[in-house]
């Protein structure tokens, strides 16, 4: 796993050294490779929750639970980088971070939603329940996640649109660097998922033992 | 054994019974509504709401908040009240399939949320001097017994995920809010284009029937999927 | 999918954890159609947990279990059917009347009114309620109201009865009343019975099982129970 962890830090420093300025944005370029990639990997994210949480309902095998709940943590980690380098690309272009567009908007919902399932989570002590009703939420909550990602489809939106149904707009050294921003990303996630995963189940396994011994 | 809709039907009709006898949940949902109809008076000034285009457009987007907003206070007892007082265990051993208890609550939650809204909209139409009825009267009812599906169906959901929170009450609206806003912006979105007879934020081509469908799409999948996870909820 | 079994209740390495905890593990019981069985144990023992995994309101989360020849979570409509509860809470909603209660359980149960009229003059007649089957039950005393609830939990005739603390916070005479009905019962019915009242456990009970920390601990004829739990 650490080697797939230098493969990222490699891949990711290819974006800003490898890619040209392009020719209106210049530098702000670069805002786009660190905007993407995570946005799509979050809505991953989410959805390896969903399916984690039907598995659990289905299975009762508390290891997916605790898959589903790292899922939720790096998911609206990297939604906060999408809403954040979105609100500095939205500065940087149009003059004010925060314009209530509806991607904007919708992005913002999904934050706040997965946040909701994470104290909704906390908030419940008993584990196997926590489990449960967490999963039952957590099918609940994906809608948010259609919602956002369809939201440039529904409405006149701000959102620039560069994989349209023709293919990439943009240039051959752009989209080289978005390939890979997306593969280091992706590679991020599961790495930071894996060792989420084993730091809550030996948190899980600590519980059980204090819990059995007394 | 009772069929599963059967069983719904009965379900919501002892709620009813109970809350004809009790009073209480309905008086104290009209009042709030009430109460945030006037706080949003005080937030827009008519100087305002002319600037942001005016009563009509403003109205329409404020009856649905202030119901979404009495949803988050008034849905909120309607699982809570079974498994405090004990009775849902009643419901969990009869003879009935877990939806059916879903659905007759969502039933429930639509008849108490409709009886809000026929008192507090034409009341917030007379204070804020627009209507919404516009030109075709009948969609703009349809929309209404849609959207309060909608939000009765978010609503009992999420009452019953609050069952085994320690915090119950404080923890559900933060498990309403999210499951209900995709639906609450369509809802406004329709409503507004309704009443004002324009086309606000919706993309060229969009046409009101078009969000209808959206509507109807977003209330099926709610109901679906929540009946269909609600047996996990009752025998976990 | 068999119904023809001699055991009302029969599970195999139970399983169900609570937490971290183990409620019940590896627990094998059998309770023999028709008598009144007795469920001893400490607080905590499991009790509770095993009534509620019968009556199908928890999943087991290993080994298996059969109630009355069905499987409480493949089959748990056939199950619910064939079982009346009652806990230390009663299942009554206080805004409505006796009789409304009765109406809206013989409806959730299937039952037709002619049915549901018989069994409510029957029951609320032996337990002595009859009269106030029309007042809201919030205003009836506590020992009205668990009298009420039993009459509900028998009122679809069911086939195994499992009651968890049924005589917690009873008054005497309510007491004698359920003692001598299911006195009355006990040949044609199953009763499942947990208590802490271990006289009166002892004294009603045809055998018993004793569950300590989620395993069963000693079982056998009532007269035989030594106490232990």
């Amino acid at each position: 796993m650490e080697i797939v962890g230098i493969f990222c830090v490699i891949y990711l420093w290819t974006t800003w050294i490898f890619a040209p300025p392009e020719k209106e944005l210049e530098e702000l370029i670069r805002i786009f490779f660190q905007h993407v990639a995570p946005a799509l990997v979050s809505y991953a994210a989410f959805g390896v929750t969903l399916v984690c949480s039907v598995i659990y309902l289905w299975k009762g095998n508390l290891k997916y639970d605790v898959i589903s709940a790292a899922s939720i943590k790096i998911g609206l980690a990297f939604t906060t980088i999408t809403l954040l380098s979105g609100m500095m690309w939205a500065n940087a272009t149009w003059g004010t971070p925060w314009n209530w567009d509806p991607r904007e908007t919708t992005t913002l919902i999904l934050w706040i939603a997965y946040a909701c399932l994470l104290v909704y989570r906390s908030s419940v002590d008993d584990r196997e329940m926590q489990a449960q009703f967490g999963s039952i939420f957590g099918v609940i909550a994906f809608p948010a996640v259609i919602l956002s990602y369809f939201s440039i489809q529904i409405w006149d939106t701000l959102h620039p649109q560069v994989i349209t149904g023709s293919g990439l707009q943009m240039g051959m050294e752009h989209g080289i660097t978005l390939m890979f921003s997306m593969i280091a990303i992706g590679l991020l996630y599961i790495l930071l998922l894996d060792l989420t995963y084993l730091v809550d189940s030996a948190e899980e396994k600590l519980m059980k033992y204090r819990m059995t011994r007394s | 054994m009772a069929s599963g809709f059967h069983a719904a039907l009965k379900i919501a009709k002892k709620d009813i019974l109970s809350q004809v006898r009790k009073k209480f949940e309905i008086f104290s949902m009209l009042l709030f509504a009430l109460i945030a109809g006037l706080a949003f008076s005080f937030a827009l000034p008519s100087a305002l709401v002319e600037d942001l285009g005016g009563e009509a457009a403003i109205g329409a987007a404020l009856i649905w908040v202030i119901v979404f907003f009495t949803g988050m206070f008034g849905f909120a007892p309607i699982f809570l009240a079974e498994s405090e007082s004990g009775t849902l265990r009643g419901l969990s051993v009869a003879p009935i399939p877990a939806w059916s208890v879903y659905i007759g609550k969502v039933i429930y939650g639509f008849v108490l949320m409709s009886l809000v809204e026929i008192f507090i909209i034409p009341v917030i139409q007379v204070l804020f001097g627009f209507t919404m009825f516009g030109e075709e009267p009948l969609l703009v009812v349809a929309t209404l017994i849609i959207g309060t599906l909608d939000l009765a169906a978010v609503g009992s959901m999420a009452s019953a995920l609050t069952m085994p929170s320690e915090s119950k009450a404080t923890i559900f609206p933060l498990v309403y809010f999210p499951t209900a806003t995709s639906g609450l912006i369509l809802l406004i979105e329709i409503t507004r284009v309704m009443a004002t007879g324009t086309v606000v934020v919706i993309a060229a081509g969009l046409t009101v029937s078009l969000l209808f469908v959206a509507l109807l799409a977003h209330l099926v999948a709610m109901i679906t999927l929540s009946a269909g996870v609600f047996s996990y909820a009752l025998s976990p | 999918m068999s119904h023809l079994s001699s055991e009302a209740i029969e599970t195999t390495k139970l399983t169900r954890r609570y937490g971290y905890r183990v409620a019940l593990k590896n627990v094998d019981i059998k309770f023999p159609v028709n008598g009144i069985h007795g469920l001893f144990g400490a607080n905590g023992a499991g009790k509770t947990t095993l009534m509620r995994i019968i009556s199908t309101l928890l999943r087991p989360h290993g080994g298996k279990i059969r109630v009355l020849g069905y499987d409480p979570i493949e089959e748990s409509i056939e199950v619910c059917e064939r079982i009346g509860i009652v806990g230390d809470k009663d299942l009554l909603y206080g805004e409505l009347s006796g009789y409304e209660n009765l109406e809206f359980y013989a409806g959730l149960y299937g039952l037709s009114k002619e049915i549901l009229n018989v069994n409510s003059t029957k029951l609320t007649e032996i337990f002595g309620v009859k009269s106030w089957l029309h007042e809201p039950v919030k205003i009836l005393s506590t020992g009205l109201r668990k009298r009420f609830d039993i009459v509900r939990s028998l009122l679809h005739e069911p086939e195994l009865l499992l009651l968890d603390e049924p005589f917690s916070g009873l008054d005497r005479d309510t007491t004698e009343v359920f003692k001598e009905y299911l006195g009355e019962i006990r040949k044609s019915r199953t009763v499942i019975l947990t208590t802490h009242n271990l006289q009166l456990g002892v004294e009603l009970c045809d055998d018993y099982v004793t569950l300590r920390k989620g395993e069963v601990l000693s079982s056998g004829p009532a007269s035989e129970f030594d106490g232990v739990l």
